[in-house]
């Protein structure tokens, strides 16, 4: 098997959780139906099947996509950063820290009365930008050694951001209204279950057009692996390169969370597999991470709203039931290895 | 024609002098060998010359632009670097590795590639191990591969820079012996390589001009034949070791072997050193 069809089972499967996201919930459409909703051309009687499809499934499929596809490549992207196959924005930290910054806004605005008007449409995830990004200053700062980054001080500098913001949602918790709670709540286990058409103006063009951008940095990120110092030699201007990725990957993971909360380990999971079939190459595994991520989220969204229907489980807790066992399996590798 | 001058640079790290006002050329057409003791600051001058330290005083100038002049794909395309840590853990083939050298080059043609890539894992006896992956290859192999990289990097300029970290580190004796004779080729071809070595005899027998460093300075500076001579390896390497010359078909090579004061204690009764 060529390995570029990667590319092309990837596409397809994609296609295929999309159908399935927009056919599978509390009322099931046949294909016929499905196909009728999206050429427009359904009885009158059968009109909610309209409104089910384009209001409620549809921007919810395109949710999990735009930030499958954003999680999986922005893990890719950290693991190169780090050279380390551990590296993933939830178990570093930067994900919490964006979710604390956001919770803080959402909690502390209300409590000083404050009037913030328009502001409160960017200022969300404005706050989460900065809580993300200063994470991911600080486990760079902490973490990395000259060449290779180590693993228990990466992973240790993870949990120390993760438990301080954890500390901080909880303090925020205390003080915060009913309906700050629950999104609170909502945001440490992340969920789809807010996408609508409103959440997606926004976010949807973001996530989409950082995963286009991204491929374009494939043979700086392959350089990237060697170490860094080596990857200057090879003429790669690295400063700017990881200004460059690190800001991505931040707004990318501030995106994310903001609409859905922290959704952790795909970044983990899809890499690693895809790297097993293609190898560490950026140029076929950047492009191939986002149509899996986007796949593997659509799938798992899918699950978390029927299984236990009319009850909606967390996806965050899906995924994670997914990615821990792996990664156990990925420490306990290293050390054999 | 020097490819690279340095002059009088100092590299300090936590109140250490790592590397005292130390000046070399670096000229086309030459296999310049750095010999010393560990820690002699062989690792510190390479990497201050490949613009590694930002704290580096002193002037470094690459042809004839002083070094933070140029940026990083200038540099690139008319010197490559060959580490002595190697910190690959991703599971790249040997061509792939070696396709990461092309990096900054500015003939990206896909025929110019192929024909680079085949010429160098042939000059590195690599061409058996082009589709295995990197982790899974022996120390020696592994050198090579990279090897490979670093002269894929630079294989159609006419005068590069060549900085090389121990090149030969684990190595068998037949695979030293073809990758110092690589060097003399293509410094002949107008590269100017400063390579540094372990192995006093490979020196003399390849290198046109070598440099002995010690405590963070160059001490000699020279031919093989001038500057490696008894005293000053002593000094260098121990006192307590002996080096004899032994003139063979013209060229010199080194019998090395310690005095009897330190084999006696080797060979002692285990129970006399202990009381």
């Amino acid at each position: 098997m060529h390995r570029s069809s990667i590319l092309t089972i990837g596409f397809t499967l994609l296609v295929a959780a999309a159908l399935l996201g927009l056919a599978v919930g509390a009322s099931a459409l046949t294909p016929v139906q499905l196909w009728q909703v999206t050429t427009g051309t359904l009885t009158r009687s059968d009109d909610w099947m309209h409104a089910v499809v384009l209001d409620v499934r549809l921007p919810r499929v395109l949710l999990a996509l735009a930030i499958g596809a954003s999680l999986s490549q922005s893990g890719v992207v950290l693991q190169a950063l780090f050279r380390n196959p551990l590296a993933e924005q939830s178990l570093l930290g930067i994900s919490g820290g964006a979710a604390f910054a956001a919770a803080a806004w959402l909690v502390v605005v209300p409590l000083l009365s404050l009037q913030t008007g328009w502001l409160d449409l960017i200022a969300l995830p404005l706050s989460a930008l900065l809580g993300a990004l200063l994470a991911a200053w600080v486990v760079i700062r902490i973490a990395r050694t000259g060449s290779a980054t180590d693993v228990s001080t990466l992973l240790l500098a993870g949990i120390s951001i993760n438990a301080l913001a954890g500390a901080g949602i909880a303090l925020l918790q205390t003080l915060a209204s009913d309906a700050a709670l629950r999104d609170l709540t909502l945001w440490f286990y992340g969920s789809l279950g807010r996408a609508g058409w409103s959440e997606l103006a926004v976010g949807l063009p973001l996530l989409l057009g950082i995963s286009l951008w991204l491929p374009r940095e494939a043979q700086a990120l392959d350089a990237l692996l060697l170490g860094e110092a080596e990857a200057a030699h090879l003429g790669v201007r690295i400063e700017s390169l990881k200004r460059r990725l690190l800001l991505l990957v931040s707004l990318a993971a501030a995106t994310s969370v903001a609409l859905a909360g922290i959704i952790g380990f795909i970044g983990l999971i899809v890499p690693h597999l895809l790297r097993r079939l293609l190898g560490p190459g950026h140029r076929l595994l950047l492009p191939a991470a986002g149509l899996f991520g986007a796949a593997l989220l659509i799938v798992a969204d899918t699950a978390a709203r029927t299984v236990f229907a009319p009850l909606e489980v967390p996806v965050g807790v899906l995924t994670a039931l997914l990615g821990v066992p792996l990664f156990l399996g990925l420490l306990r590798s290293r050390h054999t290895a | 024609m020097s490819l690279l001058t340095a002059e009088k640079i100092s590299v300090e790290r936590a109140g250490r002098v790592l590397l005292a006002d130390t000046s070399i050329q670096l000229a086309a057409g030459e296999l310049h060998v750095l010999l010393g003791p560990n820690g002699a600051g062989k690792t510190t001058l390479l990497r201050a010359l490949s613009g590694e330290w930002p704290t580096c005083t002193g002037e470094i100038r690459l042809g004839n632009d002083v070094l933070p002049r140029l940026d990083a794909p200038q540099q690139a395309r008319r010197r490559a670097v060959l580490p002595q840590q190697d910190a690959l853990a991703f599971g790249f083939t040997v061509r792939e590795l070696i396709t990461l050298g092309r990096h900054a080059a500015i003939d990206h043609r896909p025929d110019t590639t192929k024909q680079v890539i085949a010429a160098v894992l042939q000059a590195t006896d690599t061409a058996h191990l082009a589709e295995r992956r990197y982790p899974e290859l022996s120390g020696g192999e592994r050198r090579r591969a990279q090897l490979a990289r670093v002269l894929a990097q630079v294989w159609d300029v006419p005068h590069a820079v060549l900085l090389l970290d121990e090149p030969v580190h684990s190595l068998d004796l037949g695979h030293q012996h073809t990758v110092l004779a690589l060097l003399r080729t293509l410094a002949a071809k107008g590269f100017a390589i400063l390579a540094s070595l372990h192995e006093l005899n490979l020196a003399a027998a390849y290198a046109q001009r070598v440099s002995l460093m010690q405590a963070g300075r160059i001490v000699a500076t020279g031919t093989p034949e001038t500057v490696l001579d008894s005293p000053r390896l002593k000094s260098l390497y121990g006192e307590d070791l002996s080096f004899t010359a032994i003139e063979n078909a013209g060229s010199r090579q080194w019998l090395t072997a310690a005095e009897p004061t330190r084999s006696a204690i080797r060979t002692a009764d285990p129970g006399a050193a202990r009381s």
